[in-house]
């Protein structure tokens, strides 16, 4: 369940015990025999103008999560707390719950939550030209005026690095790290106040890796954007996030701020995963902790704590009970039986 | 990320997906003959079949199942003729046989001219004219120019071939153009949407292949009262092949909806907020337009194979309605391809169709995947 | 300690592609060495024609590419004896009987698993494909069966003995249930289990030398991390060589003795691990390097990124190709003179004016 949060000022989005879960179809009559819990009881917040790096291995639930953030998929259970201008009456921002949204007013949240995909290739329709790419936001809310919307995107394109003489070309002519700079330029199109970053840099050499990673912070600088940053590679996201959370099978792992979380994690697959990642320093010499066998199956999790199996630290109470994710110092949370009796060792 | 040397084209101008499929489809030779030999068809045998054809359709002459025709540029005598000509026609009896055979009397010369006056008849419908592009230019009444034989009524198989034309590559179109609304629609609505219509949908189509081709016309043509014009027999024959062969299409048109259905520019559309209309009209169809596009062309030749079969079949279409179905009829009884073999001559015609058809098929779905590739 | 012997050189390798839009030279000048028991580390970002160069190795450069000037020479020793042949790889016919023996036998290779972007409408382009799909995970055969046959193909021995060899194999590469999963088909393995038996089947038999070409990239760090232990087992216990292709500096960092970088299809600079890290001398693997980001103490500093964009294969910068974008251009110099490949101190080769007396 949710823990209290001591720092509730300036929060914008507060997800709140949410759970995505896909069912499992077998049969001729497709009889729902299971489901595959791809986010099962997610917490975490993220403040206005910060970052908050979402990471795991793959089938941790973190795209899934973002995704059903905004409702592209609709959330089995939980709760999304943000805070809307636009929805907020006479007031001048108010918190309303997202998943219990009808669609007119869900499409009214849109404009204040932008998302930038990973796939530099599939993310922008072949056939549309650049300029109706990131035009298309304000097109589906009936805010594009010929001239002052075509200022407004050759504004966009520039600030993110491409030129006005590209409104016209198709994405195919560009290469990958300025498709996403396309892609950016979209998601900004309406000025939203949280963008959504699903592995916006995973697909890019690392020279653009680099280039695009500064992009997006100084356009946080610029607009108090207020990210979350999903990713898989460790390094990029203790760059780009103040604060990060772990997930695991669909659950939440551990949370805290960035520095705090790498160096002194308090959950064991934190402290595993940071001994995996490859250090870029020959000199590096340390003992690598090695997670036995495979990541679990969402589908059929193991009892109590998920990651028992894999865990060198798990006790009894670690397969009978699912541990609570609960504030152990301030501002950092974990989901461990034993996080109090184990000290960690971080990168 | 490097450019890979086959996006580094030196174009100055911006290239749209649909002009770089058009880049790429030119450069495939044979689509282009196909194209071409296409058009040219078309043209001939549904626009202006009377002008091609040197005969009215119904026009009778006394020389009943005469062979072809030679067309020569020397007579009898060794004499080069600028201008290509034919022998008249003679009725001779075949004792043995028992019956009636023209052969050719090298004394009547008639030369064959171009742009003559003949059978009256209106261009497009409108406009009264009696200009064909070939006939003899002569008064002699027992002049003619059968350069694939007669029927057993005396008509000339060559015209009678550029008509039934018509009606054959007519229905394969209409009745492909039928199928295709009908099967992107049901196949878009069963691919995005899912669930419950998918299913009924999907079952449907399987009913409906499951069942066997030929009783299913037959049940469906014998369903057509006799007593219909023939044009709406026409119509209502274009009708069923439609709808028993939508199932295919739908099925693949689903199949793609399904795979765009996830690609993530239109999980970024959606995230903006776009409703299912725009999602549907903007991204999705598009993707799968040019698919459709292929996937009906190389279905066309399957449809007037099927009208031809059905009609060979006496299912079809019957006299007086001339389709190539309908004079394949005629031709293949043992007497026809013993004593009256170019009777036969629908058949290259309906090869050549279909090989232009796959040929131009081959090349859209090539061209279709103009970032592929070399 | 003795010294590692020679098992591959690689010697002024240049492969060219010959496409509509002209001639791309994919690899221009390539020259290294790779000894017994050690691992290379080539890096690079896409483009700058790693892959080519391991695939030159084993004559397996797919058209419309070819080998237009250098060679290969593989110091081949069959097990257990002491002499060695010197072959010419580029010589050997690509279809032939001997460097059918080599691949997979004596040198093994993995290779990414292929994100498929392939869509019905849109394929990318910028990736060459490959024409020979050797080592590739067929999905209509069982897993085990592919790799029994790979063994089967370089060693005398039965069906039998091949399967159990073959469990073996997935055992030791960390496929859980091996005796199970022998029989499984590769679209029931997740993706890192499937680069998995794909490092099995490379290693199993037991080769001289493995070329692996971004073999996690793909893969979880927790996987990754059980990949590259294999891999150094390997190495240990078979005096296995590695060519180890990645644009990953940190994989790079652990498991490479010596670092080749490549840039456009040139090297740059060849050196020590310890030494391209600590002391690097081109200015490209400088500005690589300040270019990740780094794990640890968290420093509010922006990443140190490469200006501009890797150029156009058909209209190459004159001089130094890499100028355009070098923080530390010299006008007049660098971009009128081509630098030669040089020796620096011990073990330091560089191809770069600022070292150069013009």
């Amino acid at each position: 369940m949710a823990a209290q949060t001591t720092k509730t000022d300036n929060i914008l989005l507060d997800v709140k015990g949410l759970q995505k879960y896909f069912p499992i179809h077998k049969g001729f009559l497709r009889k729902v025999v299971g489901n595959v819990k791809a986010v099962d009881d997610v917490t975490f917040y993220v403040r206005q103008g910060e970052t908050l790096g979402l990471v795991g291995e793959s089938g941790c639930g973190k795209t899934t999560a973002g995704r059903t953030i905004l409702r592209l998929y609709e959330p089995t259970g939980g709760e999304v707390w943000f805070k809307s201008r636009l929805l907020a009456g006479g007031a001048d921002e108010k918190l309303i719950n997202l998943a219990g949204l009808d669609r007119a007013q869900m499409k009214l949240v849109r404009r204040e939550i932008a998302m930038i995909f990973q796939d530099p290739i599939n993310s922008l329709n072949p056939r549309m030209t650049v300029g109706d790419i990131v035009a298309e936001p304000m097109v589906i809310h009936g805010q594009y005026h010929q001239e002052e919307s075509e200022a407004i995107i050759i504004n966009l394109l520039t600030r993110v690095g491409l030129r006005a003489d590209h409104l016209r070309r198709y994405p195919h002519e560009f290469s990958g790290g300025q498709r996403q700079r396309i892609g950016i330029a979209r998601a900004l199109s309406l000025n939203p106040r949280l963008v959504i970053c699903d592995e916006p840099v995973s697909a890019l050499d690392v020279s653009i890796q680099a280039q695009t990673l500064n992009l997006l912070q100084d356009l946080q600088r610029d607009f108090n954007l207020a990210y979350i940053f999903v990713a898989h590679d460790l390094s990029v996201v203790q760059h780009i996030s103040d604060r990060v959370a772990v997930m695991y099978v669909g659950k939440m792992a551990e949370m805290a701020d960035a520095e705090q979380l790498y160096m002194y994690p308090l959950h064991p697959y934190t402290e595993a995963l940071m001994s995996s990642v490859p250090k870029a320093d020959p000199k590096y010499k340390s003992e690598r902790i090695i997670m036995q066998g495979d990541v679990a199956d969402p589908s059929n999790p193991p009892s109590g704590c998920y990651f028992h199996p894999r865990c060198r630290y798990a006790k009894e109470i670690c397969k009978e009970k699912t541990p609570e994710f609960r504030e152990l110092k301030p501002d950092h949370f974990a989901a461990c039986h034993l996080a109090e009796e184990l000290t960690l060792r971080g990168v | 990320m490097a450019k890979s040397p086959q996006e580094q084209k030196k174009k100055p101008v911006s290239q749209s997906y649909g002009a770089l499929v058009w880049w790429k489809f030119k450069k495939n030779k044979l689509a282009i003959v196909g194209g071409v030999m296409l058009l040219l068809m078309y043209f001939s045998f549904v626009v202006v079949p009377e002008f091609v054809a040197p005969y009215a359709l119904e026009r009778r002459s006394e020389y009943t199942e005469s062979k072809p025709q030679t067309i020569r540029f020397v007579d009898s005598e060794g004499k080069f003729h600028l201008r290509p000509f034919v022998y008249g026609l003679e009725r001779r009896v075949d004792t043995a046989a028992r019956r009636r055979t023209y052969v050719e009397d090298p004394n009547r010369i008639y030369e064959i001219h171009f742009f003559v006056s003949g059978d009256p008849y209106k261009l497009l419908g409108l406009i009264p004219t009696d200009i064909h592009l070939y006939g003899t230019w002569t008064e002699d009444p027992t002049a003619s120019v059968f350069i694939m034989g007669t029927d057993s009524n005396g008509r000339d198989y060559f015209s009678r071939i550029m008509y039934g034309g018509r009606l054959s590559l007519m229905i394969g179109l209409i009745g492909q153009f039928l199928t295709l609304i009908l099967g992107s629609v049901l196949g878009a609505i069963s691919g995005y949407y899912g669930g419950t219509v998918d299913v009924v949908i999907q079952r449907v189509t399987e009913f409906l292949a499951a069942f066997p081709d030929i009783p299913l016309f037959m049940a469906l043509a014998a369903a057509i009262p006799a007593f219909w014009s023939p044009v709406v027999v026409y119509f209502m024959l274009t009708v069923i092949l439609a709808f028993v062969r939508w199932g295919g299409l739908a099925r693949q048109v689903r199949g793609l909806i399904l795979s765009l259905r996830e690609r993530e520019y239109v999980l970024a559309a959606k995230s903006f907020g776009a409703d299912d209309s725009r999602l549907m009209f903007r991204h999705l169809l598009p993707g799968t337009m040019s698919h459709i596009i292929v996937i009906a062309t190389l279905s066309i030749p399957g449809m007037i194979l099927a009208e031809t079969a059905l009609s060979w079949l006496g299912l079809g279409l019957r006299a007086p309605l001339t389709s190539w179905g309908v004079l394949l009829q005629e031709s293949m009884t043992v007497y026809a391809i013993r004593f009256a073999p170019w009777l036969m001559w629908t058949i290259p015609f309906l090869l050549l169709v279909i090989l232009a058809y796959n040929m131009l098929g081959d090349g859209l779905r090539d061209a279709l995947d103009p970032y592929g590739g070399r | 300690m003795p010294e590692n012997e020679l098992l591959v050189q690689i010697q002024d390798l240049r492969v060219e592609f010959d496409v509509r839009a002209g001639i791309v030279k994919a690899v221009d000048g390539v020259s290294f060495d790779i000894y017994r028991g050690q691992t290379l580390g080539v890096i690079g970002e896409s483009g700058c024609g790693k892959s080519i160069t391991a695939r030159a190795i084993l004559q397996m450069i797919p058209k419309p590419g070819r080998i237009a000037n250098g060679q290969v020479l593989y110091h081949r020793r069959a097990r257990g004896s002491t002499q060695t042949d010197i072959i010419n790889i580029s010589k050997l016919d690509p279809d032939g009987q001997t460097i059918r023996e080599i691949r997979g036998g004596e040198i093994g290779m993995i290779f990414q698993e292929p994100m498929s972007s392939l869509t019905p409408v849109y394929t990318a382009g910028s990736h060459i494909d490959e024409a020979v799909s050797l080592h590739r995970l067929t999905p209509s055969r069982k897993v085990g069966d592919q790799l029994a046959e790979t063994i089967q193909a370089h060693k005398n021995l039965t069906k039998q003995e091949s399967r159990e060899i073959a469990i073996e194999m997935l055992h030791r590469v960390g496929i859980p249930k091996p005796e199970q999963r022998v029989d499984s088909y590769p679209h029931q393995l997740s993706g890192g289990q499937r680069q998995r038996v794909m490092i099995a089947i490379a290693l199993s038999c037991g080769p001289a030398m493995l070329i692996a070409d971004e073999p996690t990239t793909a893969l979880d760090v927790s996987i990754e991390a059980q990949i590259l232990d294999i891999m150094r087992e390997m190495q240990e216990k078979e005096n296995m060589a590695i060519m180890f292709i990645t644009h990953n500096l940190g994989v790079i960092a652990e498991m490479a003795k010596e670092i080749v970088v490549m840039y456009m299809g040139k090297q740059v600079e060849r050196a020590s691990t310890v030494d391209v890290f600590y002391e690097p001398k081109h200015p490209y693997t400088k500005a690589l390097l300040q270019s990740i980001p780094k794990v640890g103490r968290k420093s509010s500093a922006r990443l140190a990124s490469i200006e501009g964009m890797v150029p156009d294969p058909f209209n190459l910068p004159t001089g130094c190709v890499f100028h355009p974008r070098c923080p530390s251009f010299m006008p007049g110099k660098c971009d009128k003179i081509a630098p030669t490949w040089k020796r620096l101190v011990g073990d330091q080769w560089v191809s770069c004016l600022l070292y150069e007396e013009v």
